[in-house]
């Protein structure tokens, strides 16, 4: 393998790694907002307001059913208007973000939905306000469990990130389209492969010890 | 000067058609242990939550430190909260903290500084005696160690009534036993006002000098312990108590009893004897006095909270018209339980 292709390959990890950290970020900051308004407003939970919440979770829904690839070419009028441009890697990670700001809103619903409903009781008999059982019982209880949901959705962002590729965002997919598919560099589109597993796999490994750790 | 800690006036609570509640009324005063005792779906339940204002009561009035905390708003409601010290059957520990972590958390709601939190956390381990275990995590300790984190828990903030829901229900009876023995203490040294709800009538014999019996949302007995050990019960739910834990008969002898009186049939009584009549030799008095014969069929002691009581089944051979009456003079609780044909 010549000195260039590697560049080549080296450059474009880097780039998914921004789109993929970058919205992964955003993911946190937006979703994990959302699902703990969704559990507190559920009925039952610390603020009921059932109308809110069935209202809040069909928005969520909806934003989760519009097909990614869809959602890219949608989007494209946002973008321009946040990133300037609607293409390269800072403008994929505007549609990234909101796909995958819903996703994990659900997926960090389901750990703190777990998190012992006697627990949340304790603490607001002991006289801690709603605000206390966010803080000393929801967020610590579930960390693994957000860990884990962290971790699913960074993956699904690699490959996200990798479709993004294919309207111009650059990264591993747009090398594998532009190199491997549309040049027939068989080399560069098996790289592109094994450095896809090979990312994957390390995020996982490193998600998996870390929620682990913490249980 | 507060002369009742807690005040429950007339407090009636339903939930559509069910009373859960009704018409309930009842004092703690400062420094004892009261047990309240019930079956479940008696209300024990909705009493607790009304008491740490979980729940609001339909009517009646609730004192706490003569402040009545069924008119308090949210925001007043939760500094009355903190002056509750609760302690949970199944502990309700938080498993993301370490066993000093979760002590510190009532201090930690309440906005105390974190050096106080940790002087006083390492305070309550020795009190527990749990000093060793202090960095470890919850899941790491056994049921009877994680209680006592829960009962160190519950004292952190210096509450002034701690309120006990079947702190023990989940245990094992000796773990039961450590840990009735720790809430006694910490009675007796500190003069905390505990209120122990439970199912158990053992554990209120054990520790608790007052007993508040509630059947179907009502309060059908509040006396004295000892009183109600001696026989003093006044409702047929105390009695069941009381007897749901006295030991069972034996199956040859079971098989054997029969209800009513018949031709040669020798009556089977159980007699609880307090610690006068431990001393008088009743048994003896019955044979010379009244000529009548006791073979013994089962007897054992039981531990009070104050004082010591015996309980045996007897069989009585002989007639005398004036042996029932002395007996139910030593026993006030004697039950006939039945009648055996005399020779066996």
């Amino acid at each position: 393998m010549s000195r260039l292709i590697l560049d080549l390959i080296l450059h474009a990890t880097v780039e998914t790694m921004e789109m993929v950290l970058a919205s992964g970020l955003i993911a946190v900051i937006g979703g994990l907002p959302l699902a703990i308004l969704l559990i507190a407003t559920a009925p039952g939970g610390i603020l009921p307001l059932p109308a809110f919440s069935r209202a809040l979770g069909l928005v969520i829904d909806a934003a989760r059913a519009v097909p990614f690839m869809i959602l890219l070419v949608l989007l494209i009028p946002v973008t321009r208007l946040v990133a300037g441009t609607a293409l390269g890697t800072g403008a994929a990670i505007v549609p990234l973000s909101i796909a995958a700001v819903p996703y994990f809103a659900r997926i960090a619903e389901v750990s703190l939905r777990e998190v012992d409903r006697n627990l949340v009781d304790a603490v607001r008999a002991m006289g801690g306000t709603r605000w206390m059982v966010i803080r000393f019982v929801l967020l610590p209880e579930a960390l693994p469990g957000l860990i884990s949901g962290l971790t699913v959705t960074l993956v699904t962002l690699v490959g996200a990130s990798a479709m993004a590729g294919v309207i111009g965002a650059g990264g591993l997919g747009d090398l594998a389209i532009r190199y491997g598919y549309q040049r027939f560099n068989t080399t560069i589109m098996l790289s592109v492969v094994a450095v896809l597993i090979a990312l994957v796999t390390l995020m996982q490994a490193v998600g998996n010890g870390l929620a682990r750790r913490l249980r | 000067m507060v002369t009742s800690l807690l005040r429950v006036e007339h407090a009636c609570r339903r939930f559509g058609g069910q009373t859960a509640l009704d018409d309930v009324s009842f004092q703690v005063r400062p420094g004892e242990i009261l047990g309240i005792i019930g079956r479940s779906g008696a209300g024990k339940t909705t009493l607790l939550r009304c008491l740490n204002g979980l729940e609001r009561p339909d009517s009646g009035r609730i004192l706490i430190e003569d402040r009545d905390i069924t008119t308090l708003p949210e925001r007043e409601l939760v500094q009355v909260r903190r002056r509750i010290g609760l302690v949970f059957q199944h502990f309700n520990l938080l498993n993301s903290r370490t066993v000093a972590g979760n002590i510190e958390l009532p201090l930690q709601i309440a906005g105390v500084p974190r050096d106080k939190r940790r002087a006083r956390a390492d305070e309550l381990l020795e009190l527990v005696g749990l000093t060793s275990h202090a960095g470890k995590r919850p899941g790491q300790l056994s049921g009877g160690q994680k209680q006592r984190v829960g009962i160190a828990r519950a004292l952190a903030a210096d509450p002034a009534l701690l309120l006990c829901d079947e702190a023990t229900s989940a245990l094992d009876p000796e773990t039961t036993l450590s840990i009735l023995d720790l809430l006694r203490d910490i009675n007796r040294r500190l003069g905390l006002t505990i209120i122990l709800i439970t199912h158990e009538m053992d554990v209120i014999r054990r520790i608790a000098q007052r007993i508040l019996v509630m059947d179907h949302g009502r309060v059908v007995e509040d006396a004295e312990t000892a009183q109600v050990l001696r026989g003093g019960a006044r409702h047929n739910v105390t009695r069941a108590f009381l007897h749901g834990e006295s030991a069972r008969l034996p199956d040859a002898l079971l098989a054997r009893l029969r209800p009513d009186p018949f031709a040669g049939g020798a009556p089977v009584v159980r007699l609880t004897l307090d610690a006068e009549a431990t001393g008088t030799p009743v048994l003896s008095i019955l044979a010379r006095r009244h000529g009548i014969d006791a073979t013994i069929l089962q007897a054992g002691m039981a531990e009070g909270s104050a004082h010591m009581r015996a309980e045996c089944v007897v069989r009585l051979s002989g007639h005398d018209d004036g042996a029932m009456g002395f007996l139910l003079q030593a026993s006030p609780s004697m039950e006939v339980l039945g009648y055996v044909p005399a020779d066996s």
